[in-house]
């Protein structure tokens, strides 16, 4: 039950100022309901305004606020106060295997750089004349892909992934189920120029199913199933090449 | 991307935090764990599959070398080993039907088949299969 | 690697067949008989040697064991990475093919050549 106060232990870096990262204590007092960000924001508005991390719609949608919270990806708008035990100090870090601008500030360019690599987005041969109106999509079609297009770019999985903290090159989940998501789209023609990229060792290759992706996405998309599922179809389309080449795959 | 970093945004230099900051990062939690002895697991698979085909070979060898090779095995420690092993392997069977909707969706007239149901029929065939090579090692002993 | 989606594909295959009959093998040969669970005859040298010169029997251990000594290697040859050693899959992969062509090859010539 909550006590009333938190104590909230803060990963504090300003490049320039401090020569690596500390943390410092608050107390936070707190109410039923109350979100870890609520609590950080009380930090930065009552107690320290020099406080600096990222959060915009407070409702999980917009993938802003992902946080390290006791050690755990976190979507902290998402994250309540009371789900934690107040007797000890909540330590807030932020977003593993990425770089640290400031504070609980990382910098996201790297996978931004791998949506563009995948190119994540409908493809197409050619695009249909608007005269022909718009493109059809059945329920069904949807259902394909639907779970997989719910990914917010919270990076939340890239931290949970330990093949990216071994390695940045890795391509990583979020991506790879982006770059899957588009694929299964039946308005995207983009699958065969995808591949190459998808079945390199960045690729699908370099993921040995630790799962931990699946486990803490706040939306159900699923990477480490998409990532396995490009590796099927990625064995399959090789075995038919091999042993039936006339076939068209 | 521009031959020189922009100084103020290129931040790749900086430091960052790793899930992998330890040779033993794989404590941090319950999937970790479970991952890292999966993949150590393996060692089992292969120590029983050489040490078994050793066993052939010093049945080519003879029956009295054989039943010396017997006596090794009941070797208190290598029945512990092979207890372990056993173990794993079951761990594998049971937790590997779980992996077949992961990899490619399996549908009955375009509606999916429940995940349960898949692994429930999982560990029936592995039951069946393992019932028939027992019938079949039983019958000739 | 180019040939990585159908060493990815045999990797499962070996998987799966370990997944049905490696729990029922350990136990029967290595298990069961030394508690006494079931009559020693089982790993008996009449029953091993009347069991082994089954051209069947001799098809089956092949195939079987060559596709799970496989699967072992394969998923062993990320681990020293995922350990923090500095060994690169590419060494490691290529340990692994040589322990896997010799214990094709043991298996090949043990097997064909008892009981």
């Amino acid at each position: 039950m909550a006590k009333g106060e938190i104590t909230l232990k803060i990963s504090r870096y300003i490049p320039g100022k401090h020569q690596e990262a500390f943390l410092k204590e608050y107390k936070v007092p707190t109410s039923e309901g109350m979100m870890v960000l609520d609590a950080l924001n009380y930090v930065r508005e009552e107690l320290d305004p020099s406080l600096a991390f990222r959060w915009s719609c407070r409702m999980g949608i917009c993938g802003s606020c992902g946080m390290s919270v006791d050690g755990k990806p976190s979507l902290t708008c998402q994250d309540l106060i009371n789900d934690h035990n107040d007797d000890n100090a909540l330590i807030i870090a932020p977003l593993s295997n990425f770089p640290v601008i400031r504070d609980l500030v990382v910098d996201l360019t790297d996978f931004m750089e791998k949506l563009k690599k995948v190119k994540a987005w409908i493809i197409r041969d050619e695009d249909i004349p608007l005269s022909d109106g718009e493109h059809v999509q059945t329920p069904s079609q949807l259902m394909a892909f639907r779970n997989h297009s719910g990914c917010i770019n919270c990076m939340l999985c890239y931290s949970a992934c330990p093949i990216y903290g071994l390695d940045t090159k890795f391509i990583g989940p979020a991506a790879i189920a982006l770059a899957y998501r588009y694929n299964l789209d039946n308005r995207d023609q983009g699958e065969k120029i995808r591949q190459p990229i998808l079945s390199s060792p960045e690729g699908v290759w370099d993921c040995t199913f630790v799962g931990e992706c699946t486990e803490v996405c706040p939306h159900g998309v699923m990477p480490a199933e998409a990532i396995q599922r490009l590796k099927l179809q990625f064995a399959k389309d090789m075995a038919f090449k091999t042993l039936m080449p006339w076939t068209k795959r | 991307m521009s031959s020189q970093p922009d100084k103020i945004t290129d931040h790749s230099s900086r430091y960052r935090v790793p899930v992998t900051d330890s040779r033993l990062w794989w404590l941090k939690n319950r999937r970790y764990l479970s991952f890292m002895l999966r993949e150590l697991s393996v060692l089992g698979v292969a120590i029983f599959l050489v040490v078994y085909l050793v066993q052939f070979a010093v049945l080519t060898s003879g029956q009295e070398n054989y039943n010396q090779f017997l006596n090794f095995m009941k070797n208190p420690f290598w029945i512990a080993a092979n207890v372990i092993f056993l173990a794993f392997a079951v761990l594998h069977s049971i937790t590997w039907f779980n992996l077949v909707p992961v990899v490619t969706p399996v549908k009955i007239k375009g509606k999916e088949i429940s995940r349960f149901i898949l692994w429930g029929m999982g560990l029936i065939f592995w039951a069946g299969v393992s019932v028939i090579i027992a019938g079949i090692i039983m019958t000739f002993s | 690697m180019k040939l990585e989606p159908l060493l990815w594909g045999i990797f499962s295959a070996g998987g799966t067949i370990a997944a049905f009959v490696l729990p029922i093998h350990i136990f029967l040969n290595n298990v069961a008989p030394q508690l006494g669970w079931i009559s020693a005859d089982v790993v008996s040298y009449n029953t091993m040697a009347n069991l082994l010169s089954h051209q069947l029997v001799k098809i089956y251990i092949i195939c079987t064991f060559i596709m799970m000594f496989y699967y072992a290697v394969h998923r062993f040859s990320f681990v020293p990475q995922e350990l923090l050693f500095n060994i690169s899959h590419k060494t490691t992969a290529r340990v692994g093919q040589v322990l896997l062509s010799i214990f094709a090859v043991a298996t090949l010539i043990i097997v064909i050549a008892a009981p």
